[in-house]
C-alpha cells in the first residue's frame, strides 16, 4: 500500500510539476490546484502508464478521492 | 406552449398547480404531474408524445435490464440498446437532413434530403436518459423500478423541452419524497419571475435590435455597429437560455424538486475555460462525464478528448457548419489555454484577461448567429471594417441612444446583483426584511411588465382592414 | 473527481427543508416575507387569470387594423399537426381583455428604454438598404416590341399595331433576373409590396424607408408597356408612380438608410415604352410646406393627389376641375396605420388632421365586387361617423376589394381606368371635369381580364397609380396577373 503511495504521489508530483504534493486517502480535486477535469485525463494516462494498469471509464469520472483511487490500482496489478 | 406566454402563466400553471396542491399522497402528485407534463408536451407535439413516451419506456425497461444482469453481458446488450434507441432517434430526428446534404455535397450525389421537423425538447430528454442508462451501467445509481417515477423523471414539463439536463441521480430521492415548504415555493416563484422577466423584458426586446442590424442585407453596417449588434446578441442569448433555466428550476421548485444550477453569470468569467464552467453547466458536465475521458484510439488523450467534446458541443446545439465551427472554435481557446497553463495565466492582469475572454465569447456568438457561411463572412469582414462602411454610422448611434436604459440594464443583469444584495441584506434582521420586501416587489413588477409585453407577442398589423 | 460544489448545493438546500418541518414560534424575517411572497404573486395570479377566464374578449383590433384570432374549428388533421392546440394557445394570448390598454401601453413603455436624439428619431425595423438600387453602368438593352416608337402618345401617333398576344422578348431573361431579385427584397415576409416594415420616426412622422429595385423597376416598365402593345394606338397608357414622404422629409444624415425613389422611378421612365410617364415626384417636391402627406398614416395627402391629378390632366390634355370648387372636410384627431405598423407611442400622442376635398355632387358611382357581380349604387365618399381613425383613409370609396365605376357630366367621349394600389384611391374625386366615365380596378383584387375590361368599356386612357413600393414590390406582378388572367 506504502509502495502505491509513494509511486503515486511521484507521478503526481510530476503531472502538476508541484513537488510538495502530499497524498492521503481524503485528497480530493479540491485539495490540488490545477487539478481540474481536463488536467485529470494527463493524470489518468500518466498513473496508468506508470502501474501499468487501465481504469474503466466509469472510474475514470467516479473517483472520490484519492483513496477510491489507490484502491482501484491496488485491485488492478 | 411556451414559458413565456400568457397562456402557460395565466391558464395551465394555476391549473397545475391547484390540482397538483390539492392531491394528497405524493404517487397521485406524480401522476397529476405527468399527466400535466404529458399535456404540456403534446400541446406543441401532439404526434411526438408518442415518441417521448416510447423513450421513456424504453430506457426504463434497459434499466431495469441493466440492473438485473449486472456483472454479465446482459447488462452490456441493454445498454447499448439503450444507446442505439437514443443516439438513433437523435440522429433521425435532428441530423439526418444534414448528414445527407453532406453525403450530397462530398460525393456528389443526389440523394433526397428527409425534411423531418425536430420534435421539441428532443436533445434534452434523450441526453437524460442516456445519462440514466450510463450511470445504471457504471453503477452510478440503482435503475428505478417504478414505472411512474421514471416517467415523471423524463418528461416533467419545467425542464423538458429546454433544459437543464437533469441527472438522475440529483434527484432520485425526490421522485419518492418531496416537500415544497412556504420557503421552497416563494424561492420558485421568485426565480420564475426572474427567467421570465430576462426573457420578456430583456431577451425579446434585445433581439429585435439585433435583428435590426443582422437580419438585413449587412452590407451597410459599421464596424462599430457590427461590434454592438454581437455583443448585444450575445447578451440576448445568455438572458434567453439563462432566463429559461431560471423558469425551469423555479417551476421544479415548486413542486418540490431541487435542480442544479445551469448558469452561474457567464459574463464575469476571466477566461474561456472558466466560461463553460459557468455556461450550460449541465451540458458541460454531461460532456465531461459521459465523452471526455473516452479512450481514443486505445489511449485516452487530452486534446483527442476535448476536440470529441467541443465538437458535440457545437454539434449538440445545432445541425449546421457554423455551430459545429463555433464548438471548435471554443475548443481551440481552452486548447490555448490549456498549453499556456494556470500559472501563467495567472500573471496575466486580471483586465486584460477580462478583455480577451469578452472579445473571443461575443465573436463566438457571431458564429453562432450566421448560419449560413456566406453571411458568416460578411460578419467577419464588417468586424474589421473590410466593407468600407466607416467606423461607426448614424443607425448605430440612433439605435444605442434609443435603447440606451435597456441596454445598462441589460448590462448590470449580467452581474450577480440580487446575490450581492442577499449577502448584504444578512448582516441584519431589518435588512433581510427589507430585502425580502424588495424582493417581493420586484416579482411583481416583473410579472406585471413582463405580461403587458406579452401582450403584444401576437403583434401582427395588418395592411388594410376590409369592412 | 467530482467537485464538492454541487454536494454541498444540495446539502444545503435539503437542511433548508427539513427546518420548515421543525415547528418553530419565532418566524424569521425570511419567513415573513416569503409569505408576503407567495401571497402577493398567488393573489396576483389568481385575479389576472379569473379576469382573463371570464372577461370579455375583444375580437377586432383597431392598432392592428386586424380582426384578431378566433376559437380554431377542431379537426384530426388540425389537431395532429398542431395547429389546434396551437391556435387555441392562440386564440387566449391574442384576444386578451383590454387588449389595446396593453398594446398602448407597451408603446409607452418602449419608448422609455432609451433616450432620443435629436428631432426624435427611433428606428423600427430592419436595416435593409437593397444594393441593386444603384444605377447600372450600361442599360441592358431594352426588349423591344420592333417598331414601338417611345414618343409620348397623347392621342394618335405615329405606332404600329400590335397583335394582343403579348411580345416582350427577352423578357424571360428579366423574369428570371427579377425573380432573384424580388426574392431578396421578400425576405421580410411581412411587407405587402405597399408599405415597408422599416419605418423611421422623425420629428414626429413616421417615414417608411424604401429600398427600391432597378430590376423590379425594369419589370414595372415592361408590365405597363404590355398594356400599351395589347390596347393599341388608340388608348393613352400612363405610368404614375407616387413617391413617399422619405423623399421629401429625411434629414441627410440618414438618406444612406435608403434607396433612391428619384433614381427609381427615372429608371422606369427610361424603359417605358409607349407609355407616359406622369412626374409626380417634382410636382410633389414644390408643395412640401402643405400636407402633402401625413404624419401618422403610410398613405398620402388629398392635396398631394390634387397636383398630382392635376399634372394627369395637364398630360392627357384633358380640362381639370380647381381645388376652389371643393368642399375641404377637415377630421381631427387623426392617427393612421403607421401608429400600429411601429408601434411608437410618439405618433398615438400626436395626432394631426385629417383633411380631404369633396367634388360637387354631379356624378354618380356604381361599386361592383371584384369579380363584377353585385352591382349597386353607392357614395364615393364613405360616411366617416362610424369609421374609427386608424382607418379614416378609406373614405375613398371604403375599400380596395371592389370595381368602381364614376360616371360624371362631362362629355367629351374620354374614359378612364384607374389601375392601382390603395394610393390610387386619392386620386378618385379630381376627375369630374376630366373625363365621361371613370374606372377604378385594384391590381390586388381584380378578378376579370384588365384588357378585356377596358376593351368592352371603350377606355380611352389607362392610369397606372401606385406608389413606388407597389410598383418595385411584390405587388407589382399583378399588372401581369389581372393583364393575362
Amino acid at each position: 500500500m506504502d509502495e502505491i503511495y509513494k509511486k503515486l504521489t511521484k507521478v503526481f508530483r510530476e503531472v502538476f510539476d508541484d513537488d510538495s504534493i502530499v497524498l492521503t486517502p481524503e485528497t480530493t480535486a479540491d485539495d490540488i490546484e490545477d487539478w481540474d477535469s481536463i488536467e485529470h485525463i494527463n493524470l489518468i494516462a500518466a498513473v496508468e502508464d506508470a502501474f501499468g494498469m487501465r481504469f474503466q471509464m466509469r472510474e475514470v469520472s467516479g473517483m472520490k478521492n484519492v483513496g477510491e483511487m489507490v484502491q482501484i490500482i491496488k485491485s488492478r496489478i | 406552449m411556451v414559458f413565456s406566454s400568457l397562456f402557460f402563466l395565466y391558464l395551465f400553471l394555476p391549473l397545475c398547480l391547484l390540482v397538483y396542491w390539492l392531491t394528497p399522497k405524493i404517487e397521485y402528485k406524480n401522476i397529476v404531474l405527468i399527466i400535466f407534463s404529458l399535456i404540456f408536451y403534446a400541446w406543441g407535439e401532439p404526434l411526438w408524445v408518442l415518441l417521448l413516451l416510447f423513450s421513456a419506456t424504453a430506457n426504463y425497461l434497459c434499466g431495469l435490464l441493466i440492473e438485473k444482469y449486472r456483472g454479465r453481458t446482459g447488462a452490456k446488450a441493454s445498454l447499448i440498446v439503450s444507446l442505439l434507441l437514443n443516439l438513433g432517434m437523435l440522429f433521425v430526428f435532428k441530423y439526418s437532413a444534414f448528414t445527407v446534404e453532406n453525403i450530397n455535397a462530398l460525393f456528389s450525389l443526389h440523394l433526397p434530403v428527409p425534411s423531418i421537423r425536430l420534435p421539441i425538447g428532443i436533445s434534452f430528454y434523450t441526453f437524460q436518459t442516456i445519462s440514466y442508462t450510463v450511470d445504471c451501467y457504471w453503477e452510478k445509481i440503482h435503475a428505478q423500478r417504478s414505472y411512474t417515477k421514471f416517467l415523471l423523471y423524463v418528461c416533467m414539463f419545467p425542464q423538458l423541452v429546454a433544459g437543464p439536463i437533469v441527472r438522475y441521480s440529483s434527484i432520485e430521492s425526490e421522485l419518492t419524497r418531496r416537500y415544497a415548504s412556504v420557503s421552497d415555493i416563494s424561492a420558485g416563484l421568485t426565480r420564475i419571475m426572474i427567467g421570465l422577466g430576462k426573457k420578456v423584458i430583456l431577451s425579446n426586446h434585445l433581439s429585435t435590435i439585433v435583428d435590426a442590424f443582422f437580419a438585413g442585407d449587412m452590407q451597410h453596417i459599421s464596424v462599430a455597429g457590427t461590434w454592438y449588434a454581437v455583443a448585444v446578441y450575445a447578451m440576448q442569448i445568455y438572458f434567453d437560455f439563462s432566463g429559461y433555466s431560471d423558469m425551469a428550476i423555479g417551476l421544479g421548485r415548486l413542486f418540490g424538486f431541487h435542480f442544479d444550477e445551469n448558469f452561474r453569470h457567464p459574463f464575469l468569467c476571466k477566461d474561456i475555460t472558466e466560461f463553460w464552467q459557468r455556461w450550460h453547466i449541465s451540458l458541460g458536465t454531461c460532456f465531461r462525464d459521459y465523452l471526455l475521458y473516452s479512450p481514443i484510439v486505445g489511449k485516452r488523450r487530452a486534446y483527442g478528448g476535448l476536440f470529441l467534446v467541443w465538437f458535440c458541443t457545437g454539434l449538440w446545439h445545432g445541425a449546421s457548419w457554423n455551430f459545429i465551427i463555433w464548438g471548435l472554435y471554443f475548443g481551440i481557446f481552452i486548447c490555448f489555454e490549456r498549453l499556456l497553463g494556470k500559472k501563467r495565466i495567472k500573471k496575466i492582469p486580471v483586465v486584460l484577461r477580462h478583455i480577451y475572454s469578452k472579445i473571443v465569447i461575443v465573436i463566438g456568438f457571431g458564429i453562432f448567429y450566421f448560419e449560413q457561411l456566406p453571411r458568416l463572412g460578411l460578419f467577419f469582414r464588417n468586424l474589421i471594417g473590410l466593407n468600407g462602411n466607416g467606423l461607426i454610422d448614424e443607425f448605430t448611434k440612433i439605435s444605442v441612444a434609443n435603447n440606451l436604459y435597456l441596454l445598462i440594464g441589460a448590462l448590470i443583469c449580467c452581474f450577480p446583483v440580487l446575490e450581492t444584495l442577499e449577502k448584504l441584506a444578512k448582516k441584519s434582521e431589518s435588512r433581510q426584511m427589507a430585502f425580502g420586501i424588495f424582493q417581493t416587489v420586484c416579482n411583481g413588477a416583473l410579472l406585471v411588465f413582463s405580461s403587458i409585453f406579452l401582450v403584444d407577442a401576437t403583434n401582427n398589423p395588418f395592411l388594410y382592414f376590409r369592412f | 473527481m467530482e467537485s464538492k460544489h454541487s454536494q454541498d448545493a444540495q446539502h444545503s438546500s435539503r437542511t433548508g427543508q427539513e427546518q420548515k418541518h421543525s415547528p418553530s414560534h419565532h418566524h424569521s424575517p425570511r419567513q415573513k416575507t416569503d409569505l408576503l411572497n407567495v401571497l402577493l404573486m398567488g393573489v396576483l395570479v389568481v385575479g389576472v387569470s379569473l379576469w382573463f377566464l371570464l372577461g370579455t374578449r375583444p375580437t377586432v383590433s383597431e392598432i392592428e387594423n386586424r380582426n384578431l384570432a378566433k376559437f380554431p374549428e377542431f379537426s384530426w388533421d388540425a389537431y395532429l399537426s398542431g395547429e389546434y392546440t396551437e391556435g387555441i394557445a392562440n386564440f387566449y394570448n391574442d384576444t386578451v381583455p383590454k387588449r389595446e390598454w396593453f398594446k398602448n401601453l407597451t408603446a409607452s413603455l418602449r419608448r422609455h428604454m432609451g433616450v432620443q436624439l435629436e428631432d426624435d428619431v427611433k428606428f423600427y425595423g430592419t436595416l435593409h438598404v437593397n444594393t441593386d438600387s444603384e444605377p447600372e453602368l450600361q442599360t441592358t438593352p431594352v426588349e423591344t416590341e420592333p417598331a414601338l416608337t417611345t414618343e409620348p402618345t397623347h392621342t394618335q401617333t405615329g405606332t404600329e399595331p400590335v397583335t394582343t398576344v403579348p411580345t416582350r422578348p427577352a423578357e424571360s431573361q428579366q423574369i428570371t433576373a427579377a425573380t432573384t431579385v424580388t426574392v431578396e427584397e421578400n425576405a421580410d415576409s411581412k411587407e405587402d409590396g405597399e408599405i415597408s416594415n422599416n419605418i423611421l420616426i422623425y420629428k414626429k412622422r413616421g417615414i417608411m424607408l424604401y429600398g427600391g429595385s432597378y430590376a423590379a423597376g425594369r419589370n414595372y416598365a415592361s408590365y405597363v408597356n404590355a398594356y400599351k402593345s395589347d390596347l393599341g394606338k388608340d388608348v393613352n397608357v400612363y405610368s404614375m408612380v407616387i413617391p413617399t414622404p422619405c423623399s421629401y422629409y429625411m434629414p441627410e444624415k440618414y438618406q444612406y438608410l435608403i434607396g433612391s425613389e428619384q433614381g427609381n422611378i427615372e429608371n422606369i421612365n427610361a424603359h417605358l415604352n409607349g407609355v407616359e410617364p406622369i412626374n409626380v415626384y417634382d410636382i410633389l417636391g414644390q408643395h412640401t410646406d402643405e400636407l402633402i402627406y401625413p404624419r401618422t398614416d403610410h398613405h398620402w395627402g388629398a392635396i398631394a393627389a390634387y397636383y398630382a391629378a392635376q399634372e394627369f390632366a395637364s398630360v392627357a390634355n384633358v380640362p381639370f376641375r380647381d381645388i376652389s370648387r371643393f368642399e375641404k372636410i377637415t377630421k381631427p384627431g387623426y392617427v393612421g396605420t403607421l401608429y400600429g405598423y411601429s408601434g411608437d407611442i410618439v405618433l398615438k400622442d400626436n395626432p394631426e388632421d385629417f383633411v380631404y376635398y369633396a367634388p360637387e355632387e354631379d356624378y354618380t358611382t356604381t361599386y361592383y365586387n371584384s369579380d363584377l357581380t353585385n352591382q349597386r349604387n353607392g357614395r364615393l365618399l364613405i360616411n366617416l361617423d362610424k369609421v374609427k381613425p386608424v382607418s379614416w383613409y378609406l373614405v375613398y370609396m371604403g375599400s380596395d376589394d371592389r370595381i368602381t365605376h364614376i360616371q360624371t357630366q362631362t362629355k367629351n367621349g374620354r374614359t378612364l381606368c384607374i389601375v392601382k394600389d390603395s394610393y390610387g384611391n386619392a386620386l378618385t374625386p379630381y376627375f369630374m371635369d376630366s373625363f365621361e366615365h371613370i374606372y377604378v380596378i385594384d391590381m390586388r383584387y381584380f378578378k376579370p381580364n384588365a384588357i378585356a375590361f377596358m376593351k368592352e368599356r371603350n377606355v380611352t386612357d389607362v392610369l397606372f397609380a401606385m406608389n413606388t413600393f407597389s410598383a418595385t414590390g411584390p405587388n407589382a406582378k399583378k399588372i401581369e396577373q389581372i393583364r393575362t388572367q
